[in-house]
């Protein structure tokens, strides 16, 4: 729906009809209209752009960032482990909303520092999932074994500790796109996200707020979306989680509990 | 071929109050080429700790191991990646040795990756080449490990470990996870590969049929000294230890059994190891006891004639 909203909005999201403004539900206008006259449905399938976008972008850039991370102080350990996790546990300490908020105000308002913002908070939670699973695997036999017909850290690291410790953190990943179209919604809210004229969940929230005892559909909409999308994806990591366990599918426990 | 000197490992932890548990203490030891050596002895006393030495999965505290000549501890890793291929370790657990990510066959053929110079074609032919030897057939090739069955799976750790040609294979209970059948179908193919490839063996059990049939020589071990070694230990027996072993497999004597605390020697208590638990123990045992030689034998005790 996201990818194809330019030829699935019934309207142009930037079309503003200041007569039909505030329209509830119709046969014209499904989810109604804003206090701008602009039709609700196009600008919930436009936001659903704009909020996935900031969802898996945000969510690439950090799991990769938090994946390095944390596989090299896993691997490595001593003082790397030491300097690297006394980092991620400094901006773990900040409670993460308010890291947030307070890095998009000091970088300003817009779609690329709220990114940004974003990313500083959520690559720590990568980070840490990605050490404890590698000093896991880090003790196995197969680790060893290739080392000692002298493999070199490197490859290790991506041919065997990268494979075994990428289910966990994928699964992460899934739950990570929810949280993060959460908190870019939230940021939007607090009108720390993107330009107003943009359509986008959480903004669209915060429009309709001042009218959501005359017109309750301005609010309704955008946050349906933004509650089956988190859920959505929650189910996804589940469904995820079910589907890289190769093992899970052969246990005879499998259907019985 | 491989011989250690005054083998000495020492574990170490706790961060305020370090405990140091010495695991080998003065092992010297030799193997020969095309040899098959058994090194027996009860749980704890040092076998694998020694079997990892000897590889260089663990550093020793003190004393040296040569590979034909060659003085390999104290060597950096670079330089010792060359003699890698040429000793391998077994591992107890098969099913730790193998990516669980990856199939068999990609994991055999991992080490002819990693050590480069090799096509694909060539690397093909090898694995094949591997998997006949050690009794698998085409249709293992592409399974993951939790598709194989434990005798399958250590079948596939042996292959593995034949890739690079090795001149020894230290086999650290190989086959002590496995029911008899498949470990006397894996004793027999062992001793096959190693009749056609002319490698020494190492053979670390606690399981003393296992060793007899298998061994040439015998090293019997305690408290991390070797106290008897020689051909025929298990038909005459001349170390208390050795008896009270082989008196454990047939009466399950209580003397084996013990736990820790009853053995326990006071610090720096340099004599006989043995000498708390030896039903034959005399003020001599508390002198400090040297491998003799006893007619063709090796025996740590001042008693035996």
């Amino acid at each position: 729906m996201a990818i194809f909203a330019g030829i699935l909005a019934p309207y142009d999201y930037t079309e503003k009809n200041l007569q039909n403004r505030l329209q509830p539900p119709s046969s014209d206008h499904l989810f109604g209209t804003d206090h701008l006259g602009r039709d609700i449905l196009t600008m919930v399938m436009y936001g659903a752009r704009t909020s996935l976008f900031v969802g898996f972008v945000v969510v690439c850039i950090s799991l990769a960032i938090g994946v390095t991370l944390g596989v090299l102080a896993g691997y490595y350990g001593g003082w790397l482990d030491e300097i690297i996790m006394r980092l991620t546990d400094s901006f773990l300490a900040f409670p993460s909303m308010f890291l947030a908020l307070a890095i998009t105000a000091f970088l300003g308002q817009g779609l690329k520092n709220m990114m940004l913002a974003l990313i500083i908070v959520e690559w720590t939670v990568f980070a840490r999932i990605a050490r404890g699973s590698t000093l896991d695997v880090k003790t196995k036999g197969y680790v060893r074994a290739s080392r000692w017909i002298g493999a070199s850290n490197g490859y290790v690291m991506i041919k065997h500790v990268l494979p075994n410790i990428i289910s966990p953190v994928l699964i992460m990943a899934t739950l990570g796109i929810g949280n993060v179209i959460l908190a870019a919604a939230g940021l939007s809210f607090l009108g720390l996200g993107v330009q107003p004229s943009t359509p986008e969940w959480g903004a669209m929230l915060d429009a309709g707020r001042t009218y959501v005892t005359t017109a309750p559909w301005l609010m309704l909409f955008p946050g349906l979306f933004i509650m089956t999308s988190v859920l959505a994806f929650n189910y996804f990591g589940d469904g995820l989680r079910d589907a890289l366990d190769q093992k899970m599918k052969y246990t005879e426990l499998e259907g019985r509990f | 071929m491989l011989k250690a000197e005054n083998l000495h490992f020492v574990y170490t932890s706790g961060l305020i109050k370090t405990i140091k548990k010495a695991a080998v203490c003065g092992v010297d030891l030799e193997i020969f080429p095309g040899e098959t050596v058994a090194i027996v002895g009860e749980s704890g006393c040092g076998k694998s700790t020694l079997a990892k030495t000897l590889v260089q999965q663990l550093v020793p505290a003190s004393g040296e191991v040569f590979f034909g000549g060659t003085k390999l501890t104290g060597m950096s890793w670079k330089n010792l990646r060359k003699f890698m291929g040429k000793i391998q370790l077994i591992p107890q657990n098969p099913d730790d040795v193998v990516d669980p990510k990856w199939t068999v066959e990609r994991s055999v053929a991992e080490p002819f990756v990693i050590c480069r110079g090799f096509s694909k074609e060539e690397i093909l032919v090898n694995v094949d080449a591997l998997f006949a030897e050690v009794g698998l057939s085409a249709e293992h090739k592409p399974r993951y490990p939790h598709e194989l069955s434990g005798g399958e799976l250590q079948r596939v750790v042996i292959a593995r470990a034949l890739a690079l040609k090795p001149d020894l294979l230290v086999c650290d209970e190989a086959t002590s996870m496995l029911d008899v059948s498949v470990q006397a179908f894996i004793v027999t193919m062992l001793k096959d590969i190693q009749k056609k490839r002319g490698l020494g063996l190492v053979f670390i059990t606690h399981d003393l049929e296992v060793a007899k049939a298998v061994s040439d020589r015998v090293l019997v071990m305690y408290a991390g000294e070797i106290v008897e070694e020689g051909k025929d230990v298990f038909d005459r027996p001349l170390h208390p230890y050795t008896r009270a072993l082989l008196d454990a497999v047939q009466y399950a004597s209580l003397e084996v059994v013990l736990p820790e605390e009853g053995r326990a020697l006071p610090d720096g208590f340099t004599g006989c190891s043995y000498c708390r638990l030896c039903r034959e123990r005399t003020d001599a045992c508390k002198e400090p006891q040297k491998l003799r030689d006893v007619s063709g034998r090796l025996v740590r005790c001042w008693k035996s004639k």
